[in-house]
């Protein structure tokens, strides 16, 4: 059973559940004091998503919180022949609608900065709070429950109930691109853009979901306490309730909770055993565990660890079965130019990539490889044209492009360490493959199975993953940067196999960008030389290698 | 309107300094602190208490109260610099959120709710200029915080030790290779920054004579982390001018009564419209490749 709850994750659920039950049998005191943990424990799960899971630090969660109570309360005040319930769905709705406006001018504000607006954002809350005054306050207004809801017990079964649901809810966006995407932009905003997913847009929703999570809590505490003033909603408290959150891995039900068991039952504690005086210390302790948390963090995150991939050097199985290979496409330069200030770093370049080949990118160090690349699939600025099957791309962005079959992999690895392989796939191709065709081409490419963790995996299966995923969204055309670097000779190799099948098995074309001649000879029908910007050589891969002033470019030893 | 100014300037000049102090940090040790007002508060409320006690000269609270905020910077610097060297900017700024709430529990402990008064530094002195009578509390407070800007900027940006001293705080690592201890700098950095706002903290509180309790001065960090923003959190004159700028700006607003109860709103306008500028270039995050 416990083993059941462990594997699952419902360990939080469970005990929630049973929090939420025990209403029934505890005295009112003690299920209005559980009533208060799972409050807490909601206003937690909203740091869960804004901080640990998109990675954005929002100090806003409180303040949140107190939109929420304040628009529950206008309802039940003006209009209080509607009951709770719509007063609960206000203060849900409310608050998101409110981080959408908060959201859109901060998005370029990352970190810190992002910290400081919402900070702000809190104190401005708290100061209409302050002035302006709950709804009814002056005429003496207190909520108070009715009907079902008016024993304690069952307030607080409710509350457990919506945490149960919360965090189920959350679970299920996590297995789908919309909440997998808040991973991707706190490990990396530009590899989620490559898999044509919008940034802003997954901001947004983060925001707007932890706000109404928070707003939700808000409009609890309402139902809790009938009345509410804005030193429940204090600024201070924001920072009081990230620290802890990020004590206790708030990301998941279970670390909620015991933050919010935390908050409540220090104080009981420190009272029970004598020293009610010290009450107060609780958030010393919380501050120190906050710290002693965060230092395990920033050591914790070691990046992958190298190691041959288990099957390099086997042969390649015959390639899986996909349910259509679509048609590869063509892309087309025409006159492709990068400039940052004086240097060009791609200049005129005209070429095409022909429809179902493999074509390969070389030129020494700097020769433009990388921001050719960038241009191609929109992270840099550039002139001249970009055409896809004829069609001009070159002023999409980045996730227009990726929508439209234009997929890329980067040179340092930008697989999502905190998804599993499946919940990352499935990210990359925006739900596209149903189970049976992603496990044939995990299978196919030599990488793990769907349920493993990325985090476990050392730095070439990484990258066989990051090939699986965008192979499996059909790209048209697949520009591979340096897919082979920090890889052994046998996995390299086995790679080369790999991409050498591509074009006939999911109907894609092929750029790749390589420093390992020998993987290029193998693998590519057609070669592109690059140097300061300049192609200086294009056609068969070996007539071309052998170029005399393509071996002076790269000084002789390397080509020979 | 001079009023408006003035009273503006003085709360102005106050931003300014804790500013410059949170820029300094940021700048030399590569995290952005929240924890700069709770320093200020520890150290300023200590050499209130103490002078008090000793019944001491104004001066003397003034700099036992440096001296305590020295004391603190540098203890939350050497947990920085110990615990987060080499950790991401988040991970550095959000230890500095748990420093704060540490450092307010502890001050709230010690100095409860009461409200306390810093005694005046300069007793009341007025100075005519031109026929405008010009408080010398203002001066003092305005002098403050433009010395330290013109101080620190002489310091780390024209002077040889101060450039090595910016170059070794952004290459930790490679300063402790090459036997530099990295650390000891960093918390060196924090004790300055610690005196520099505790002086800064005092100054406000006796020129404005405003009595203000513990918790609520600890809000004084949202304005001050607005003025570093301003400034990048790299340039000492910026910092001070926004400083200045958000102090004149919520002068006003508390001049016109339909708003004034909103006037320390003021920055979240301000940063928002200041961001929006500062990266209205940049598009993506973290490394190109």
């Amino acid at each position: 059973m416990v083993n059941v709850l462990k594997r699952r994750g419902l360990w939080g659920d469970a005990v929630l559940l049973l929090l939420g039950l025990s209403g029934l049998v505890v005295g009112s005191y003690q299920a209005f004091l559980l009533t208060s943990v799972v409050i807490t424990a909601l206003l937690c799960l909203s740091v869960g998503v804004t901080t640990e899971r998109a990675g954005m630090v929002s100090l806003a969660q409180v303040a949140m919180a107190g939109v929420g109570a304040w628009v529950a309360t206008w309802l039940l005040a003006r209009q209080p022949e509607l009951g709770p319930w719509p007063a609960l769905v206000a203060a849900t709705l409310v608050p998101s609608a409110m981080a959408v406006v908060l959201a859109l001018p901060t998005l370029r504000v990352r970190g810190v900065n992002l910290a400081i607006v919402t900070l702000a954002f809190s104190l401005v809350v708290n100061l209409f709070l302050t002035r302006a005054g709950f709804p009814g306050a002056e005429l003496g207004f207190a909520y108070e429950r009715s009907g079902w809801l008016e024993s304690d017990a069952h307030l607080l079964l409710l509350c457990a109930l919506l945490g149960i649901a919360i965090s189920r809810a959350l679970v299920w966006m996590e297995q789908r691109p919309f909440g997998a995407a808040w991973f991707g932009i706190k490990f990396s905003e530009r590899a989620v853009a490559a898999f044509g997913i919008n940034v802003s847009q997954a901001k947004v929703s983060s925001f707007a979901v932890a706000a109404g999570i928070a707003g939700l809590a808000g409009g609890l505490m309402v139902l809790q306490l009938g009345v509410l003033s804005s030193r429940n909603f204090e600024p201070m408290a924001s920072l009081g309730l990230f620290a802890l959150a990020v004590l206790s891995h708030a990301r998941f039900l279970s670390g909620a909770l015991i933050a919010a068991v935390l908050t409540w039952f220090t104080p009981e504690l420190l009272t029970a055993v004598g020293l009610a005086e010290w009450k107060d210390i609780g958030d010393l302790i919380f501050a120190l565990g906050a710290l002693h948390a965060l230092h395990g963090r920033s050591k914790a995150a070691v990046p992958a660890k190298a190691g041959d991939l288990a099957n390099a050097g086997q042969p390649l199985p015959l390639a899986p079965r996909l349910l259509e290979p679509g048609q590869p496409g063509e892309l087309a330069l025409q006159g492709l130019t990068v400039a940052y200030g004086a240097t060009k770093a791609v200049d005129a370049v005209s070429l095409t990539i022909h429809r179902g080949s493999v074509t390969g990118l070389v030129g020494p160090n700097g020769a433009g490889k990388s921001s050719l690349v960038d241009a191609v699939s929109g992270f840099t600025r550039a002139t001249g044209g970009v055409a896809l099957d004829g069609v001009p791309i070159g002023s999409m962005s980045v996730s227009e492009r990726a929508r439209l079959g234009l997929r890329r992999t980067f040179q340092v690895g930008r697989a999502i360490p905190e998804l599993t392989v499946g919940q990352y796939v499935r990210l990359a191709s925006r739900g596209v493959p149903d189970a049976a065709t992603l496990d044939s081409v995990l299978e196919w490419m030599g990488c793990p199975g769907a349920d493993s963790s990325i985090a476990s995996l050392d730095v070439g299966t990484r990258r066989l993953v990051e090939i699986a995923a965008a192979l499996l969204s059909q790209p048209r055309v697949l520009l591979l940067d340096e897919p082979a670097a920090g890889m052994s000779a046998p996995e390299s190799h086995r790679l080369g196999e790999i991409i050498q099948r591509i074009p006939r098995a999911f109907g894609c074309t092929v750029l790749l960008i390589e420093h390992d001649l020998a993987l290029i000879r193998n693998v590519c029908s057609e070669l592109v030389v690059l140097e300061f910007g300049q192609v200086i050589a294009k056609g068969p891969v070996e007539e071309t290698l052998a170029l005399p002033h393509v071996v002076d470019a790269y000084i002789g030893g390397v080509a020979a | 309107m001079i009023d408006i100014i003035a009273s503006g300037l003085i709360v102005g000049a106050a931003y300014a300094s804790l500013g410059i102090g949170i820029t300094l940090v940021a700048k030399m040790s590569g995290v952005v602190s929240f924890a700069q007002s709770a320093v200020a508060l520890l150290g300023c409320y200590s050499g209130l208490a103490l002078g008090a006690a000793l019944a001491a000269p104004p001066w003397l609270g003034l700099l036992l109260g440096i001296g305590v905020g020295a004391l603190v910077g540098a203890l939350f610097g050497a947990v920085i610099a110990r615990w987060f060297q080499g950790a991401e900017l988040r991970i550095r700024s959000s230890a500095t959120m748990a420093l704060m709430i540490g450092g307010l529990t502890i001050g709230s402990r010690i100095f409860g709710d009461v409200p306390r008064e810093a005694p005046s530094l300069v007793a009341h002195a007025v100075m005519d200029l031109g026929g405008v009578r010009l408080d010398m509390g203002l001066l003092l407070a305005l002098g403050i915080a433009v010395l330290l800007a013109v101080m620190l900027d002489a310091f780390i940006e024209r002077s040889h030790a101060g450039t090595r001293m910016l170059a070794f705080a952004q290459r930790p690592v490679t300063a402790e290779l090459i036997g530099i201890p990295a650390t000891r700098l960093t918390v060196l950095v924090w004790a300055v920054a610690g005196g520099i706002s505790a002086l800064s903290l005092n100054i406000v509180m006796s020129s404005t004579a405003r009595s203000a309790n513990f918790m609520s001065l600890s809000l004084l960090i949202l304005p001050a982390l607005c003025a570093a923003l301003i400034g990048g959190f790299q340039s000492f004159y910026l910092t001070l001018a926004g400083g200045l700028v958000l102090g004149i700006l919520e002068a006003f607003l508390l001049s016109v009564p339909a708003v004034a109860a909103y006037a320390q709103a003021a920055c979240l306008p301000v940063i928002l419209l200041v961001l929006s500028w500062m990266n209205r270039k940049e598009v993506w995050d973290g490394q190109r490749a």
